[in-house]
C-alpha cells in the first residue's frame, strides 16, 4: 500500500493538512497556563461533585449531575493532561473507540441486573408481611422497612425513620449477616431467620 | 514529525488531517501512529487494556447493586468522619480526590519542564507527584482499616447488601495498587531525570539503547493521569452514587 498524501509544497499548505513541525519541538510545548487552568477547573468540578452529596440532592438530578461532572473531569484529563487534543485522529480513534464497546456491555448488564432484580421479587417471598411475621421470636426483630407500615416488632421505636435501622446496634445485625445463607450465590433467597430490610432499588435515590 | 511524510520528489508532503488522515495513517505501509512514538503508543494501548479491567469491576459492581434486593449501604454515612462531634460525609474521599488532582497537576508541569530540559524542576515535580500519590495510598489504607474494623468483609458487612465489601475492596484495592506502582515508577524515573540519564545526546534509552529524550516523562505522565482518571470514575460511581 502506498501512502496517500497530497504532494504539495510547504508554502501552499492548505487547511486540510498540518504544518510541518519537528517531533521534539511538538512534544508538549504548550503554554503552562493551559495546564493550570484545567487544574483549577478540575478542583471546581470536584467541589461541585462533592456538593451534590453534601446538599443531599436526590433522584434524577443527583445522577445527571454526578455523571455530568464525572464526564467533564474525564474529558479534561484525557484531552489536556494526556495530550489527546493534540494527537492525530488515528491515535484518538484507536484509543477512545474501544472503550465505547464497554458502553454496550454496560447497557446489557444494566438490563440483566434489572431483570434479575425483578425476578427475585417475583419468585422469592421478600418483604411480605408473612415473611416478616414468621421471623422467630428468638432472633433479633426485623427493622422497619422504609415507607412501609411497621411490622410486628416492638423494637425499633416510634422513629421508623429510614436512618433508624442503621443507627441501631450493628452488633444485632452482625450475627444475622454472618449466617452462611447470606453468602450464597443467590444471596437474596430468604430463610426464616433472615431479616429483610427495605429493598433498595437503585431507583429509589 | 507527525505532519510530514517523505516523498520521492524531495518536496515535503503533508499528512492529511481529520477522518481522511485516519484512513491515510492506518492505510500506510509505515507505523500507524504518526504523532506518537512507540513508547507513547504502547503506553496508550496498555491504558486501554487497563480501562477494560476497571470497567469489568465497575460494571459488575453496577450489576450486583442493581440486582440485589437488600439495600445497598450508604457511602456518605460509611465514609463520614467525625470532627468535633459533627459528622462530615465523604470528607476523606474529597481530600483524596483533591490530593490526586494536585498530583496530576504537578505531573503535567513535570512533563512540561522535562521538554523544556529543566531537569531539576522536572525531577522535583515528579517527586512531588510521588509524594501526593503516597499520601493517597496512605489515606486509602486508613479507610480500609477503618472499614475492616467496623466489620466490612468481602462476604458480608453490617451496613447492607453483602456484596458491598467485595466491590469496595476489589475496586479500591486494584486502584490503590496501580497508584502504588505509579509511585514506585515515578521515583525511579525522577532519579534518572535528576542524574541526567535522559539528556540528549550523550545517554542512551532504558529499553531501547537509542539516544534518550524526555518523552519518558510524558509517558509516565500518561500512566499517572490514567490513575487519576480511574479515581474520577470510582469517586462518582461508587462513593457518590
Amino acid at each position: 500500500m502506498t501512502v496517500t498524501t497530497e504532494t504539495v509544497t510547504p508554502r501552499a499548505a492548505t487547511s486540510a493538512t498540518e504544518e510541518a513541525k519537528p517531533a521534539e519541538a511538538h512534544g508538549q510545548q504548550h503554554p503552562i497556563v493551559i495546564y493550570l487552568v484545567v487544574w483549577a477547573l478540575l478542583f471546581v468540578l470536584s467541589t461541585f461533585s462533592y456538593l451534590v452529596d453534601y446538599f443531599d440532592v436526590h433522584g434524577l438530578a443527583r445522577w445527571s449531575l454526578i455523571i455530568l461532572f464525572m464526564l467533564l473531569k474525564a474529558a479534561f484529563i484525557v484531552a489536556i493532561f494526556m495530550h489527546m487534543a493534540w494527537e492525530r485522529l488515528a491515535l484518538v480513534v484507536a484509543i477512545l473507540l474501544p472503550p465505547m464497546a464497554l458502553m454496550v456491555l454496560m447497557g446489557m448488564m444494566a438490563f440483566e441486573g434489572d431483570y434479575t432484580n425483578s425476578d427475585r421479587y417475583a419468585h422469592f417471598a421478600l418483604g411480605t408481611e408473612t415473611q416478616i411475621r414468621e421471623a422467630p421470636a428468638t432472633q433479633a426483630p426485623p427493622v422497619a422497612p422504609r415507607g412501609a407500615e411497621a411490622p410486628v416488632a416492638e423494637k425499633p421505636p416510634a422513629s421508623a425513620a429510614p436512618q433508624a435501622p442503621k443507627a441501631e446496634a450493628p452488633a444485632e445485625r452482625a450475627p444475622a449477616a454472618a449466617k452462611p445463607v447470606a453468602h450464597r450465590h443467590a444471596a437474596q433467597k430468604p430463610t426464616s431467620g433472615h431479616r429483610m430490610r427495605k429493598h433498595g432499588r437503585s431507583g429509589s435515590g | 514529525m507527525s505532519g510530514v511524510t517523505p516523498s520521492t520528489t524531495g518536496a515535503l508532503a503533508l499528512r492529511p488531517k481529520g477522518v481522511r488522515g485516519v484512513f491515510a495513517d492506518w492505510g500506510s505501509d509505515q507505523r500507524s501512529f504518526k504523532s506518537a512514538s512507540w513508547g507513547k503508543a504502547m503506553m496508550w494501548i496498555f491504558l486501554v487494556s487497563d480501562t477494560f479491567v476497571f470497567s469489568c469491576f465497575l460494571i459488575s459492581y453496577m450489576t450486583v447493586r442493581l440486582s440485589t434486593t437488600v439495600e445497598w449501604p450508604h457511602p456518605s454515612e460509611i465514609f463520614a468522619l467525625e470532627f468535633n462531634g459533627k459528622k462530615i460525609p465523604l470528607i476523606l474521599i474529597a481530600i483524596m480526590t483533591f490530593d490526586l488532582i494536585t498530583s496530576s497537576g504537578t505531573m503535567a508541569m513535570a512533563v512540561n519542564y522535562g521538554y523544556a530540559r529543566k531537569r531539576r524542576a522536572a525531577a522535583l515535580l515528579m517527586l512531588a507527584t510521588a509524594f501526593f500519590g503516597a499520601v493517597f495510598v496512605g489515606m486509602q489504607a486508613f479507610e480500609w482499616t477503618k472499614l475492616i474494623h467496623e466489620g466490612v468483609r468481602p462476604w458480608t458487612n453490617p451496613f447492607g447488601a453483602a456484596q458491598f465489601g467485595s466491590c469496595f475492596f476489589m475496586i479500591t484495592g486494584f486502584h490503590g495498587f496501580h497508584v502504588s506502582m505509579g509511585v514506585l515508577f515515578l521515583l525511579f524515573i525522577a532519579r534518572n531525570v535528576w542524574r541526567g540519564d535522559y539528556d540528549y545526546p550523550e545517554k542512551r534509552g532504558f529499553f531501547t539503547g537509542r539516544k534518550g529524550r524526555y518523552e519518558i516523562i510524558e509517558i509516565m505522565g500518561l500512566y499517572w493521569h490514567f490513575v487519576d482518571l480511574i479515581w474520577v470514575f470510582i469517586f462518582a460511581l461508587f462513593y457518590l452514587w
